[in-house]
């Protein structure tokens, strides 16, 4: 068991080799090893070692990009989805590799919490308090920090994220009408999800396209030029699934 | 050969664009002869997609994946170009070829923007060969650092990042401070909504900004550097990360660079969105990993910066500038701008512009120079009324001022400033109570709250103007306004707060009548303060199409499709949507006379 499991971050680690940017195509943990037999040993084995993994991506590239994070969970997430039902734990693993990948040391609180959040899009009670454990500082001292900055948040966001610019080139151009139709539309004020969780609104001020003004950025894809009319389509033809 | 920036659109249709260009090039057995590739914000964002056709720089505008195949096909089959595709002058009605002729292009100086749309950012090698590190090269085997400083000083440099501070100054302070190690940071938060220049830098010639970086680390003794990049730029933070990676393996960082005894390496840090976080001590508070709470200056970061060393911090431009000042001498760029200002500014030209994108220009042009020469002045036959300069922390300076001159003192004079170097152009159809609102509002929300003058007094101004705008001013409250703004101005920690009132003081000063037909009349003559206006539907101009129909949250369209709509007053909450959205631009503005003429009627 201890010789495959070498072996297997043997080959993940010639994987970062192959991928100088650092990011990881290949699936990390081999399903087989735990379909095979239901081994809690080996279960804590492929979780310690996707910790280990994102720890020495950090350590070799110094960040963990969003991708290296997403493709660590998905192959956890479906080595062990079968055999291993209590998500949460999985989660609870997740973060502390996440959260371990970085060195302890209380300057590096931000960066763990964009980590963080990074994979689970929100910060938690519970994750703010594994990060304040981790780092030696008080819960307070961590939700003061996150709270000073617009980027985090504390509840799960819904499926597509509509991030309307409030950036002054898009505000003479009419992005202020365009905020005002999103939020009638969808029946949520700027920072709330809708109730079937669909929708996340969000502003931001500028988002570096102003010549597009004004811009929404519906997930990760940015308009330009939008009349409200059309947004509402956009929300419409989103929320029926082909974005 | 393609530009490859979002600017041009959303991601998916620039890669549809760029698979088309290159099957267009396989298909016509052209692959040995064309090469397609991606470079970085060509600044002149409203006629994008643009593909230019190198190295004769035929400028193709507004490309679909579509027109790919006629590119390829005519322009190198048939070697003539694409008419329809090329730069149609507005006035003159002819087409322009060639991308240096276009009178946006034409007028310009491209110092620091040099690289942006020639090379593609992510390869090292397209740098090396348009003359990149060769100034680091010169600096590091030629000249001692204090003679690097003594250089950047005789350049008469400034910082681009607001203040406009000496920047040989500054790093010779930073040099003489006792403490080791010495950090240099690179300032990339942006933070002033409707500038995008640093974001295009970044984007386009990351490595210009490292080689800048390297040398101002060596002028100094400085062995750490750090960027802060803002966490809304992920392809900014993504290009600047493969291009340390590529800077290291070519040795231009790291250990012994170039194999001298100088080490130097950078570390990118993600800003997490907080605007007072460009305020360099606030920055500093950040990187250390707390909250972005500035503190008073003096000392000043050049004494006790990061981990309390002696820190330099600079803006994105203002290293991009020095490997040009090293290649090409102090002398020369001296030549350039002012007496006050040398060398060239980057705006970027927003609002109700014709040609909005990047652009560069020496000090001392006139802004009727750059907003109609370059920018083509305001579309659809409306009125100029104003540019707003400088962000949340500038001013709005009116028509007549368009023959000023360009540079930190004339902008300090007239009472905004040249700040990050947004512009943003207002026509008639722009409120100016409403735009103060706007930035008091922003600031209002950034504030970091420690200091009273700021978190207090912002938001009793924010509150007069809101005041003004639903029509419930009184003429006493211009003067608490102007009395406000002194109070905060003076007494604010830093420069969030001590700028925060120039927005509403410039437009005071500047546009004054607006405030007073607000207050006296209760009157908007912008027809932009909503509770000021009524809306209506011309009869003549509407087809009856239902969009505005389809799209009023309120119901308060009436009117069948191919018939005229008209709006019911009652449910009519003048948020603005329908005539947003009216595509024959029926819908029509009433204010208050206007209003009451209807009334007789
Ligand atoms: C509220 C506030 C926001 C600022 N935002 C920025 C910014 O986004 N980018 C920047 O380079 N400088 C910003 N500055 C200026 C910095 O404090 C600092 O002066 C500058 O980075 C120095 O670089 P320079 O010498 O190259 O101009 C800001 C200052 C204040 C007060
Ligand atoms: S102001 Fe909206 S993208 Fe810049």
């Amino acid at each position: 068991m201890e010789s495959q499991k070498t072996k297997n971050r043997k080959e993940s680690e010639e994987d970062f080799d192959d991928n100088p940017t650092g990011s990881m195509s290949t699936v990390l943990v081999d399903k087989e090893e735990i379909d095979d037999h239901f081994d809690y040993e080996a279960i804590d084995g492929i979780i310690e070692s996707s910790g280990r993994i994102l720890k020495e991506i950090q350590n070799k590239y110094n960040y963990l990009s969003k991708n290296d994070i997403k493709q660590v969970t998905i192959s956890l997430n479906e080595a062990l989805s079968d055999v291993f039902p209590i998500l949460e734990e999985i989660d609870e693993r997740i973060l502390e590799g996440i959260i371990f990948a970085k060195e302890r040391k209380a300057t590096n609180l931000i960066p763990i919490l964009q980590a963080v959040q990074e994979h689970f899009d929100y910060l938690s009670k519970m994750t703010m308090k594994r990060i304040s454990e981790y780092l030696d500082l008080s819960l307070n001292e961590v939700y003061s920090v996150a709270t000073f900055y617009t980027q985090f948040k504390y509840e799960k966001p819904g499926e597509h994220q509509i991030t309307l610019c409030s950036g002054t080139a898009c505000f003479v151009k009419g992005g202020n009408i365009l905020l005002d139709a999103a939020e009638k539309h969808l029946n949520i004020k700027s920072g709330e999800t809708t109730e079937d969780r669909m929708f996340t609104l969000e502003t931001v001020s500028c988002m570096g396209c102003c010549a597009l003004a004004p811009a929404v950025m519906i997930d990760d894809e940015i308009h330009g030029h939008l009349k409200p009319s059309k947004l509402i389509k956009l929300l419409q033809k989103t929320r029926k699934g082909g974005s | 050969m393609c530009e490859g920036l979002g600017c041009g659109g959303s991601k998916p249709g620039m890669n549809e664009l760029r698979e088309s260009l290159i099957q267009a090039v396989d298909l016509h057995n052209l692959s040995d002869d064309v090469k397609v590739d991606f470079t970085g914000c060509h600044g002149f964002c409203q006629k994008g997609p643009i593909v230019v056709i190198e190295p004769e720089g035929t400028f193709y505008t507004h490309v679909k994946p579509k027109d790919a195949n006629a590119i390829i096909k005519q322009h190198f089959i048939k070697s003539e170009p694409v008419k329809r595709l090329l730069y149609k002058d507005a006035e003159t009605g002819k087409y322009i070829q060639n991308y240096d002729e276009v009178p946006f292009y034409k007028n310009q100086q491209r110092i620091i923007l040099r690289n942006c749309g020639h090379i593609n950012p992510e390869k090292i090698e397209d740098y090396i060969s348009e003359g990149g590190y060769k100034a680091l090269q010169k600096s590091l085997c030629d000249y001692e650092p204090l003679e690097v400083i003594e250089e950047i000083k005789k350049s008469g440099l400034r910082g681009r990042g607001g203040a406009g501070f000496s920047t040989g100054m500054k790093w010779s302070f930073c040099r003489q401070s006792p403490g080791e190690p010495k950090y240099i940071i690179c300032n990339a938060d942006e933070g002033d909504p409707g500038a995008f220049m640093d974001r295009s830098i970044l984007e386009a010639d990351p490595h210009s900004v490292i080689e800048g970086m390297i040398i101002a680390a060596y002028a100094m003794g400085a062995t750490k550097g750090y960027i802060y990049v803002r966490a809304e730029y992920p392809v900014a933070v993504r290009r600047f990360r493969i291009a340390t990676e590529d800077a290291r393996i070519n040795r231009f960082l790291g250990e012994n660079i170039l194999d001298t005894n100088f080490s130097f390496d950078i570390e990118i840090y993600e800003g997490a969105g907080a605007f007072v976080c460009g305020e360099e001590t606030a920055l500093i508070a950040s990187i250390m990993g707390k909250r972005g709470n500035p503190v008073p200056r003096p000392p000043y970061p050049t004494t006790t910066g990061v981990w309390g060393k002696p820190t330099s911090i600079n803006n994105v431009k203002t290293f991009a500038t020095v490997p040009v000042i090293i290649n090409r001498g102090a002398e020369w760029y001296s030549s350039i701008g002012t007496e006050d200002s040398k060398g060239t500014a980057i705006f970027a030209l927003t609002g109700k512009i014709t040609n909005s994108g990047l652009i560069e220009v020496q000090f001392g042009t006139t802004l009727r120079e750059i907003i109609f020469d370059i920018g083509g002045g305001v579309p659809n036959g409306y009125e100029f009324k104003g540019v707003q300069t400088g962000g949340p922390s500038g001013g709005c300076l009116p028509a007549s001022l368009l023959d000023l001159p360009v540079d930190y003192k004339n902008m300090a004079q007239s009472g905004s400033i040249l700040g990050s170097g947004g512009m943003i152009v207002l026509d008639n159809n722009d409120c100016m109570v409403k735009l103060a609102n706007y930035f008091l509002n922003f600031i209002q929300e950034e504030s970091c709250g420690k200091c009273v003058p700021c978190r207090v007094g912002v938001k009793a101004m924010y509150d007069i103007l809101q005041r003004i705008i639903d029509g419930q001013g009184e003429m006493e409250d211009l003067d608490l306004l102007e009395e406000l703004a002194d109070t905060v101005k003076l007494a604010s920690l830093c420069g969030l707060g001590q700028t925060a009132p120039n927005p509403v003081l410039t437009t005071i000063k500047y546009f004054r009548d607006e405030y007073i037909s607000h207050i006296v009349d209760k009157s908007c003559p912008a027809k932009e303060c909503q509770a000021l206006i009524k809306f209506a539907i011309d009869e003549g101009l509407c087809t009856g199409c239902t969009i505005c129909f389809q799209s009023c949250p309120t119901h308060a369209i009436i009117g069948r499709k191919g018939e005229r709509h008209t709006i019911d007053p009652l449910r009519c909450t003048q948020c603005g949507i329908c005539e947003a959205s009216c595509p024959s631009k029926a819908i029509i503005k009433l204010d208050r006379c206007e209003m009451e003429k209807v009334v007789l009627v």
